[in-house]
């Protein structure tokens, strides 16, 4: 039964289940309502009470929709920094933690890491496999951008050769992210370090002219300023990592008794297996480590997928007590037509049938809660991944998926499950009392 | 009590002749070679479904490049090499026909890499447990012990140890 199961192709997993989840509402339905129709008095009753249905029905909406964003935020920040790190399927650095060399490559969070020197930068460059060996040099800034130090290779291979303008010929020359506030010919003077505490005036005379914008890529190196290795290694007073004789050359080789150092190396391959082989040939005890960003993400959302479960319970939790209180409010409403009920039970009405009337009143303002919810959660998710990518420059985007739908299937069962109650004590109240009042 | 020290030492004796018998044991199942290609530390995680990866440390000892390409087991349907890949948010395992390793170097199979993919598993793997399995080599295949961790494991209960 379990080999049946997971045979089958996903979507057709998650449409089984989301109809496991509703089947027992449907199943309550079709006994509540076998024999009666109920609807035109139900009608009636939303129409008579419209101001407070509706307000039931937002708070349901509300409270559904929420949740759902939630879910469906969390998520889209799984595939947002997931897509982050597509260009960089392997990252070489010193050994260290790989989280933080990740943060610092992928999403230009740098921190103080210890540097890998020319030698072993020549071993990554040379490799018959590997097809780019980007250095990267981090510390300067130009407001609110960071400048990174790389070769002209990784710039064309993270905008996917999509440059407006040109590529730098000289190390004065840079090229903007496509959210960085310059234009194509624009100048600037790029200062020491990141926000306030940047110095301004450290690199004073180092002036650089922006000679080409980068395609957008939906990542954090979007607000980068990409600028020839050897400029960031000038300005401060290292070198150019290039002998006496080649001082003027831009890019690689390098000349690895005067290569300054570099954090962490950007490192593609051609062939997919190539990139495997090349993990375990650079992962060197006190020499090198080498990792997949992926590898580093995909650990995180273990995490976060625990920490996804628990926001489900809650979710549903909240969603049900949400329920509760709003089936308490309904059970107070039809206090206010329980004379209405009364006679029609004293006209001989069947009992099933009023407990009809009152469960599909009920089930109603469920129902188009859930409905109205699923809006709510769709719109609330776009808002929230509007906010996420502007304060984070990773792009996010979160439509609902088969999880939220679950969810919001549960939510549905389990409330027309406990809207069952209101209709029961509707029921034993005496007849004659509810007749006077 | 000369008598006594005889009996304490022949106990002794006895006793890491068993140890050393045992880790010659442990050895066997931790390493297989062929030609002076070697698998140490083969492993799975424990798991009811009907499929687990397969990680371990590949050597090549031997004078000439070696390329894997697969495996077979007798208690699953298939074995495929696949890599670790990240797509949208979501772990997927992607098929690598095959990984040359040249002589002198080592390969890791391991999570959130390279692995041998079992499908189609005709049973539950449980903690402690030991799976057969063939590593599919341009030497030839290649018998696997594989070891059984628990569910969440990492690495080999005996990752580190060297043979």
């Amino acid at each position: 039964m379990i080999a049946l199961w997971e045979n089958l192709p996903a979507l057709t997993q998650d449409i089984l289940f989301t109809l496991l989840l509703l089947s027992p509402s449907f199943v309550v339905g079709v006994f509540v309502l076998h024999g009666y129709a109920p609807w035109p008095l139900v009608r009636a009753i939303l129409w008579r009470f419209r101001g407070s249905s509706t307000l039931f029905v937002l708070l349901i909406a509300i409270s559904v929709g929420m949740g759902i964003g939630l879910l469906a935020q969390e998520r889209g920040l799984r595939r947002g920094t997931a897509h982050a790190a597509d260009k960089f399927d392997l990252v070489v650095s010193a050994p260290g933690s790989e989280m933080t060399v990740m943060m610092a490559s992928v999403f230009l969070k740098p921190s103080d890491m210890p540097l890998l020197d020319g030698e072993t930068y020549n071993a990554i460059a040379n490799h018959e496999n590997v097809s780019i060996a980007a250095p990267l040099a981090f510390g300067d800034s130009y407001g609110t951008a960071s400048v990174i130090g790389t070769t002209a290779q990784f710039a064309r291979y993270l905008a996917d050769d999509h440059i407006e303008g040109r590529m730098w010929q000289s190390a004065n020359e840079a090229l903007a992210g496509a959210l960085v506030p310059l234009a194509v010919g624009d100048s600037f003077t790029p200062a020491h370090g990141h926000g306030d505490s940047a110095e301004e005036e450290a690199h004073e005379g180092a002036d650089l002219v922006v000679v080409g914008r980068l395609a957008p890529t939906g990542t954090p190196w979007d607000r980068a300023i990409l600028v020839p290795v050897e400029m960031v290694w000038t300005v401060h007073g290292l070198g150019t990592g290039h002998d006496p004789q080649h001082r003027d050359q831009i890019g690689p080789p390098f000349d690895p008794q005067t290569f300054p150092g570099t954090p962490a190396v950007v490192v593609r391959s051609e062939a997919l297996w190539a990139n495997y082989a090349l993990r375990s040939e650079f992962t060197r005890d006190r020499e090198t480590m080498a990792f997949f960003p992926g590898a580093v993400l995909a650990q995180l959302y273990q995490v976060l997928g625990d920490v996804r479960q628990v926001m489900s319970i809650m979710a549903v939790v909240t969603q049900v007590l949400v329920a509760a209180a709003v089936l308490l409010g309904l059970f107070i409403i039809s206090r206010l037509f329980h004379r209405q009920i009364a006679l029609l039970r004293a006209l001989g009405a069947p009992a099933r049938f009023v407990f009809s009337v009152v469960w599909s009143f009920g089930a109603t303002l469920l129902v188009a809660g859930s409905a109205l919810g699923l809006l709510v959660g769709f719109g609330s998710a776009a808002v929230l991944s509007k906010v996420v990518t502007a304060r984070t420059d990773i792009f996010v985007t979160a439509p609902l998926g088969m999880s939220e739908l679950h969810l919001l299937a549960g939510f549905v069962s389990i409330t027309l499950l406990l809207s069952l109650l209101p209709a029961a004590i509707v029921l034993r109240q005496p007849v004659v009392p509810g007749l006077r009042a | 009590m000369m008598r006594i020290l005889v009996v304490v030492f022949a106990l002794l004796t006895a006793f890491a002749a068993v140890a050393q018998e045992q880790h010659d044991h442990d050895h066997d199942d931790h390493v297989s070679e062929l030609a002076g290609f070697r698998a140490v530390h083969a492993w799975a995680r424990a798991t009811g479904s009907n499929s687990a990866l397969i990680f371990m440390e590949l050597e090549n000892g031997s004078a000439a490049p070696v390329t894997i390409s697969g495996g077979e087991s007798t208690m699953a349907a298939s074995a495929r090499l696949v890599g670790f890949a990240l797509k949208n948010g979501r772990e997927v395992w992607q098929d690598i026909p095959g990984v040359p390793i040249k002589p002198g170097h080592a390969l890791h199979l391991e999570p959130h890499g390279l692995a041998l993919l079992l499908g189609g598993l005709s049973t539950q793997l449980k903690e402690g447990d030991e799976l057969k399995a063939r590593l599919h080599t341009s030497l030839g295949d290649l018998d696997l012990h594989v070891e059984i961790e628990g569910a969440n494991a990492t690495h080999h209960s005996h990752a580190g140890h060297s043979h």
